[in-house]
């Protein structure tokens, strides 16, 4: 162990209270996603999809930086997103 | 005279331009870390697209699957990408023990939902669902099985962090490698994410 455990660089910006905020949010979500399986049909699976939606896009905005990254590392990351819910889309209108 | 005015000689790695260099690696390994998920993410895509169309083409029973349990072990899962963020804010901040302290709690999240994925399966091994059982379980047991793979590969890769950080490798400057394993632990989450949803509460 050479480095102390003291001192505080202040050259990285903290987000911390954000990732704090954040964790709070998703255990919710979850939380609210298994509630929501005992409700109706016709507002369950839309309800489910939005907040997978959320949830997913909370953990790669904030935990994986991608709000503080180039617009470069977005584009990347759009892209087989866009991609994979066309796949679904169109297997979805295969199996009809 | 002539020697007087001569500008000292220039190191042939001066500190900024080694730091540039070290910048300028790590940028380039994060591009390709973001390669590698988006592939990924066809992969896990291809594989859920396949698993949907067995469910809604041949209505396979999956009342056997234990919600509150796998709502937990996600959740576990998602205090492992908490405590990972942590473990690089912490480095970043130069507190090197409180990275070490999340480090070991992520590696232990992760091994607790490996622990509960693994008996999630027996499980499923005595109520008659198997992979070959039928089209729901080789499709649910490959997607399953195929993210619990990547979650132990990341456990090995944190325990390899670790170790490093245990060895004083990484500090304020050089933690690239952290946020790494760290890209790579979030996208197994955000698999997670859409796994539960669609396998265990649609």
């Amino acid at each position: 162990m050479n480095t102390p455990d003291t001192h505080e660089h202040p050259k990285h910006e903290s987000h911390e209270g954000t990732y704090i905020g954040i964790f709070a949010i998703l255990g919710a979500l979850t939380l609210a996603e298994v509630i929501i399986t005992y409700t109706a049909e016709a507002v369950r699976y839309p309800l489910l999809v939005l907040l997978m939606t959320i949830k997913a896009i909370l953990v790669v905005t904030f935990y994986m930086h991608l709000r503080w990254e180039k617009r470069f590392y977005i584009v990347i990351i759009a892209f087989p997103m866009v991609l994979a819910a066309l796949v679904a889309l169109a297997v979805q209108q295969l199996v009809r | 005279m002539a020697q007087e005015t001569m500008t000292p000689p220039v190191a042939a790695h001066p500190p900024a331009a080694h730091a540039a260099d070290h910048h300028d690696h790590g940028e380039m390994q994060k591009t390709g870390i973001w390669l590698f998920l988006v592939s990924e993410t066809m992969l896990f895509a291809v594989l859920l697209t396949g698993y949907m169309m067995a469910r809604w083409k041949y209505a396979e029973p999956h009342h056997v699957l234990n919600v509150q349990l796998t709502a937990i072990s996600t959740f576990i899962l998602l205090m492992s990408s908490f405590t990972v963020v942590m473990a690089l804010s912490s480095i970043q901040a130069g507190r090197r023990v409180r990275f070490l302290r999340f480090t070991a709690l992520s590696i232990l999240f992760g091994a607790l939902f490996v622990g509960l994925q693994l008996n999630e399966y027996m499980t499923l091994y005595h109520e008659g669902l198997t992979i070959n059982a039928n089209v729901f379980g080789s499709t649910f047991f490959a997607l399953t099985g195929f993210h619990g793979v990547h979650v132990i590969i990341g456990i090995f890769w944190l325990l390899r962090i670790f170790i490093r950080g245990f060895n004083g490798k990484y500090g304020p400057d050089d933690n690239w490698g952290i946020e790494m394993a760290g890209l790579y632990w979030h996208f197994v989450v955000v698999v997670r994410i859409f796994l539960f949803t669609i396998i265990y509460l649609f």
